[in-house]
């Protein structure tokens, strides 16, 4: 069926230009309007992808202040277990040297007093043994380990050689040490008395004290 | 999904007519119709009515602003001519807006125009003819920045008798038969008589129901409103009726049975024209239609069986409300233009 267009050529032109116009401003927009659309959504998904790494940090530093707060404490714990073993040590692991003096205030008289006490630590190197060929017992012992001995040292005065003998007679009788040795002795008179001055050696036994009590056997 | 076709406005008249549709296989189905009085007498379209046109269709269903308009009657050119034959590769279109431009006595160039054979008559000896309709260039641009103005895109200006043909040549008889429509339209009346779906003959008479109003007018000496309302009780006249009324239809029939002696005319051209096709049937709507029971005067006269057609007729549907009239015709294929085969 004929179907006619009367309107004029150029009109006919503009106006497909103006809906081409249109229609590209349409599409313009509708572009323009997915672009922004995503670049909302993209920026939403990096804002919660910024949240999401923002916190995991703040987790992870929080742990991180946990374990350090738990490293100080277990630092400081450590620090006092160490400062309580080393107490321990060094309170636990030494002889009770107040019961010796008192042992040997006990075997004092009322005639002898002392000047001075010191005890004196010796270490002694075990003796090296050259097995005999052949022999296995020998062989077979662990190296002997080294040991020490302690020494107490007296000085003091006696009005009487008796009176010190005495009391040399008293530190045998105590038990506790292996040895008992007078050492030098003098008279010394003054203007108001006579006196003895004299030096002791007393070696403990050389086993070792428990840890347990502390005091020596 | 059915897709809407353009808004058909149909601009002659005292109202105009405008419809949207959207094609449901053979048939269509009317989206939108409405009418709306025009407020200014002018040929064409004014800024005014076009702003109406525009607040219409905003406050309708009709959708987009896509607009197909008939060419305004009193201003398109027409003429029929010799052509060379169309296999002989002459510029048949700058020859018939040549011939139609010096008809018209306007600058060739200044001119849109466009044409259609017409189907050989089987007369030996005679030539190919055309007809050509045409409109002057000052008068389509000043109908589309009318329209532009108004935010309207307009896709086509079109003549009147093929957006007609469009709308009802289904309903026309073909086969080789002379068939006629008749449009009764408010200032005119437009014949158009149509051999195999082309227009062979195209004639236009200023007489139409304004032409009946007007002697209503001066016969029965009241004013147009008066005259209207007279037209419409002289339908629903019974045999009783009293004698003014009896004189009304008489004056009626006269002014008919003139346009109809028109339109016997323009049958008998085509059928001396095609001497070896039938008489067809006849179509006829418009405002005239609408207002005037024509098809007795008619009948009468052209002694052919005619019939009255309705928007409802040519689309197929009648679930619009405006499916009974017969003046949104034209609107009707305006907006069938580039959707109807």
């Amino acid at each position: 069926m004929k179907q006619v267009n009367l309107i004029p050529m150029s009109m006919r032109e503009k106006i497909v230009q103006r809906r081409r116009l249109r229609s590209w401003g349409l599409y313009l927009s509708l572009y323009a309007a997915c672009l922004a659309l995503a670049g909302v959504a993209i920026r939403i998904g990096l804002l919660t992808g910024e949240s999401n790494v923002s916190r995991q940090i703040e987790d992870e530093q929080t742990k991180m202040k946990l374990v350090q707060n738990e490293y100080i404490r277990d630092k400081a714990l450590v620090a006092d277990l160490r400062r309580q073993i080393d107490a321990a040590n060094a309170t636990g692991r030494h002889p009770n040297w107040g019961l010796l003096l008192d042992l040997v205030s006990q075997g004092l008289n009322d005639q002898t007093v002392l000047d001075g006490v010191e005890l004196i630590r010796t270490r002694i190197e075990p003796a090296k043994v050259t097995p005999a060929k052949g022999s296995e017992a020998t062989a077979k012992k662990p190296p002997a380990a080294a040991r020490t001995e302690f020494t107490l040292a007296l000085r003091g005065r006696s009005q009487s050689v008796e009176a010190m003998g005495h009391m040399l007679v008293e530190l045998e009788k105590c038990n506790v040490f292996r040895q008992v040795k007078l050492g030098d002795n003098r008279r010394v008179d003054s203007t108001t008395e006579s006196v003895i001055e004299f030096q002791v050696t007393c070696i403990l036994d050389s086993t070792e004290p428990s840890p347990s009590t502390g005091e020596p056997k | 999904m059915k897709f809407p076709s353009y808004v058909g406005l149909d601009l002659a008249g005292r109202t105009l007519g405008m419809a949207q549709l959207s094609r449901n296989g053979n048939k269509f189905t009317v989206i939108e119709a409405a009418m709306v009085p025009k407020r200014d007498r002018e040929a064409g379209l004014s800024a005014g009515d076009a702003q109406r046109v525009r607040e219409l269709m905003a406050n309708r269903r009709f959708a987009g602003d896509r607009i197909v308009a008939t060419v305004p009657i009193d201003l398109q050119l027409l003429g029929s001519f010799e052509i060379p034959p169309p296999e002989s590769g002459a510029p048949i279109g700058d020859i018939t807006r040549a011939e139609l431009a010096r008809e018209a006595k306007v600058p060739e160039n200044e001119i849109e125009s466009d044409w259609w054979q017409l189907p050989a008559t089987g007369k030996h000896g005679d030539a190919t003819r055309a007809i050509v309709v045409g409109l002057a260039h000052d008068h389509g641009r000043a109908l589309v920045n009318t329209l532009v103005e108004q935010g309207f895109e307009p896709v086509a200006l079109d003549v009147r008798g093929l957006a007609i043909l469009r709308a009802c040549g289904h309903l026309l008889e073909g086969n080789g038969r002379v068939s006629t429509f008749v449009e009764i339209g408010d200032y005119s009346t437009l014949t158009c008589v149509c051999l195999n779906n082309t227009i062979v003959y195209y004639r236009r008479v200023d007489e139409g129901l304004e032409t009946v109003i007007q002697d209503v007018m001066r016969e029965m000496n009241v004013d147009a409103a008066v005259a209207e309302a007279m037209l419409e009780s002289a339908n629903t006249a019974s045999d009783e009726m009293p004698a003014q009324v009896r004189d009304l239809n008489v004056l009626i029939n006269t002014r008919l049975g003139q346009l109809a002696q028109t339109v016997r005319a323009a049958i008998a051209y085509a059928s001396h024209r095609y001497p070896h096709a039938e008489i067809g049937n006849i179509l006829v709507f418009g405002t005239g239609a609408d207002a005037l029971d024509v098809v007795p005067t008619f009948n009468e006269i052209i002694g052919v069986s005619l019939r009255r057609i309705t928007l409802g007729d040519v689309c197929g549907d009648t679930s619009h409300p405006l499916h009974s009239k017969a003046s949104l015709i034209p609107a009707a294929g305006l907006a069938m233009y580039g959707v109807a085969a």
